[in-house]
């Protein structure tokens, strides 16, 4: 076991999680961290940079919360917040509207499944685990307003780790809509480890968007697991904004007939920045349907990796699965990795996949220039009208506002 | 005496090496229409993109003044606004961007660089809809991204709307004429002809006379081999028409 896996897991203390803490840190430990070696991982080091910047990490600081409440744009329209991976009453409000649970993972008896195969850092937040939050949405109902999450990872003190975790239940028939927001505030570095587990019963419908606007002294890897079943339309859209490092693994399982699962991605990292969406629709069933579609725009010397596992069991037939990953390099050192993988064991289905990279188009800036409009606001027009595609799936305005406001900043250096 | 908008002296340009413009001396005056005439590959398309500031050109030699500044020392962005406007053979598309949604950055760009106020959203529509008459164009067409699906005459007046909209001194309008059928050129040429004033000049680039029966020129001036090599009145057009363009160029490899 490295030095740093030892550091990052915490003491087991007595809770009602110690069973499930401690198969986790076995699996984890005799895994280990994934290094450059492993095939998943091989183009996002993050464990030798948590290596780096955690050798001396001791554990979490307590967190100002006045100072927090007034550094953290966008808290405001959250109704639950985490520091560091732990609730916060004081900086959360949720007046939770009819149809709609939220308990404590402990109150509801939530036993997290810890299997080998499991990605490391999941099994790590496992090892971790110290609480969470089970948002339920009950059978039938419709929420209108969006459920807003925040995560603040706090490195004003020390550094930071966060073990976030958050369960979501859309029960038969139930429609809502929750955005997951993560953030830091601080200078030292940070690490969050975060785990959301959705599932969509029958003809649920709900959309899940996480948005990632974070630091570049913070480093995240957030594993989010979705199980769809049948005639259930489950709807993520994933926008990173930055980060020293971030992978999103999001996995899943159509595992129902007639269920549908519709996956938009945004990333824009730039300076020396790196995001890495690892993405797996598994089809298990007939008659279900996959489109996926991930946008890039990467600066600076940044990097990007996409990969996107599309799995069509033997059972699957009839199948619709699509997937596209285009990409805009705004600069000479910018660079992407992409890699599509279909693996297609039945023998009715319909599968596509494609990937584009390419700058931007010299033409369309000449001619906007020509127009009277100046360099940088004309990067702003072209960025934003190639990133619209996947912006204009997020319905709630605010959220919509909030995300188009991080993109042009981003844009405009 | 009328005010020199545009000086062009021995302007010499070239692309990748290669040797195009080979000293054209051309001045253009507040509320006149010049046409450039020529053959294919004679310079015609390399003039109007020098004058609009591609990269890809270089200039080797001479000078080209608008309002007594050198143009060439001016970003494209900055020529726009300082009253130059490039009507496109080929405009470009782009999609996910409206005219609407690229007009109002540039109308209140070029406004700010000309000392004038920004204009609001009720403002900027109703401007929108006063232009729009003025070559038959409609709302639904400026919504949808530029010219992606747009037919011919649409791009074309599309181009002529927005000339409208920044209200230039200076307009070239670079084979305007080409893919359009005899009424979409109608309502182009109707376009330009109410846009003219005294205080703004044009210059048509056109390989044919056609649209000149519709947009009548004060001058026209035969480009050829990269020089212009005769200038005329619009008679010149005509003979152009009837004559073709051999006999210029026999007349001037024999000179």
């Amino acid at each position: 076991m490295t030095e740093v896996l030892e550091r990052l897991l915490q003491k087991p203390e007595d809770n009602s999680f110690s069973s499930v803490r401690e198969q986790a840190s076995l699996l984890i430990k005799e895994k280990g961290l994934p290094d450059k070696k492993n095939e998943e991982y091989k183009y996002t080091p993050i464990s030798r940079i948590l290596e780096k910047s955690f050798a001396n990490y001791t554990g979490n600081k307590q967190s100002q919360l006045d100072v927090l409440r007034t550094k953290i744009p966008g808290l405001s329209m959250a109704q639950m917040v985490f520091v560091n991976g732990q609730f916060s009453e004081e900086l959360s409000h949720c007046p939770c509207p009819i149809g709609m649970e939220v308990s404590t993972l402990e109150d509801k008896n939530y036993s997290a499944s810890v299997e080998a195969n499991a990605d490391e850092y999941a099994l790590l937040n496992a090892s971790n685990l110290n609480g969470g939050t089970i948002i339920t949405f009950k059978k039938g109902a419709v929420i209108e307003p969006l459920i807003a999450i925040v995560h603040i990872t706090d490195s004003s003190k020390n550094q930071a780790v966060a073990y976030p975790r958050v369960v979501i239940r859309a029960e038969e028939n139930a429609q809502a809509s929750v955005v997951e927001l993560f953030t830091g505030y601080g200078d030292a570095a940070s690490f969050t480890n975060a785990v959301t587990e959705i599932s969509c019963a029958n003809r649920s419908m709900l959309t899940y968007i996480k948005i990632g606007n974070e630091n570049d002294n913070q480093l995240h890897v957030g594993n989010t697991n979705v199980d769809v079943a049948g005639n259930a339309v489950f709807t993520s859209i994933t926008a990173n904004f930055g980060g020293q490092m971030v992978r999103n693994n999001l996995r899943i399982a159509l595992h129902e007939s007639y269920s549908e699962a519709h996956l938009f991605g945004l990333y824009m990292p730039d300076n020396k920045e790196h995001i890495d969406n690892h993405t797996v629709v598994d089809h298990q069933m007939p008659n279900c349907e996959s489109n996926e579609l991930y946008k890039g725009i990467l600066n600076g010397s940044s990097t990007g990796v996409f990969n996107g596992k599309i799995f069509v069991q033997q059972d699957a037939q009839k199948t619709n699965a699509f997937q596209s990953n285009k990409n805009i390099l705004l600069s000479d050192n910018a660079a992407i990795n992409t890699k599509p993988q279909l693996e297609i064991w039945a023998d009715d289905v319909k599968c596509s996949h494609g990937c584009t990279t390419g700058k931007l188009d010299n033409e369309q800036l000449f001619y906007l220039k020509s127009r009277g409009i100046d360099e940088s606001s004309a990067k702003v027009l072209l960025v934003t009208a190639f990133a619209n595609e996947v912006l204009e799936q997020i319905k709630d305005e605010k959220v919509r506002v909030y995300v188009q406001n991080l993109l042009h900043k981003k844009i405009e250096g | 005496m009328l005010r020199i908008m545009l000086k062009i002296k021995d302007l010499k340009a070239s692309v990748e090496g290669k040797e195009i413009l080979k000293g054209i001396s051309l001045e253009v005056k507040a509320g006149e229409v010049h046409a450039i005439m020529g053959p294919n590959g004679s310079g015609k398309s390399t003039l109007s993109s020098v004058l609009a500031g591609r990269e890809e050109y270089t200039v080797d030699g001479g000078s080209v003044e608008f309002f007594g500044k050198d143009l060439l020392e001016f970003a494209p962005e900055e020529r726009a606004r300082e009253g130059l406007f490039m009507a496109f053979q080929y405009p470009v598309e782009i999609p996910g961007v409206s005219t609407t949604n690229f007009l109002k950055t540039a109308v209140n760009q070029v406004r700010e660089h000309r000392g004038l106020p920004a204009l609001d959203a009720v403002q900027f529509l109703q401007n929108m809809k006063d232009k729009m008459k003025i070559v038959d164009i409609d709302q639904s067409l400026l919504k949808r991204s530029l010219n992606e699906g747009f037919s011919g005459g649409e791009k074309k007046r599309n181009e002529i709307f927005q000339m409208a909209m920044l209200e230039p001194k200076l307009s070239i309008l670079d084979e305007t004429d080409s893919g359009l059928d005899i009424d979409a050129l109608k309502i182009v040429a109707n376009g330009v002809n109410t846009l003219k004033s005294p205080e703004n000049a044009t210059i048509v680039i056109t390989h044919y006379q056609r649209l000149l029966d519709y947009i009548v020129p004060d001058f026209v001036h035969v480009l050829l081999n990269g020089k212009i090599v005769k200038s005329g009145t619009k008679e010149l057009a005509y003979e152009l028409e009837e004559r073709g363009y051999d006999w210029i160029k026999a007349e001037f490899a024999n000179a």
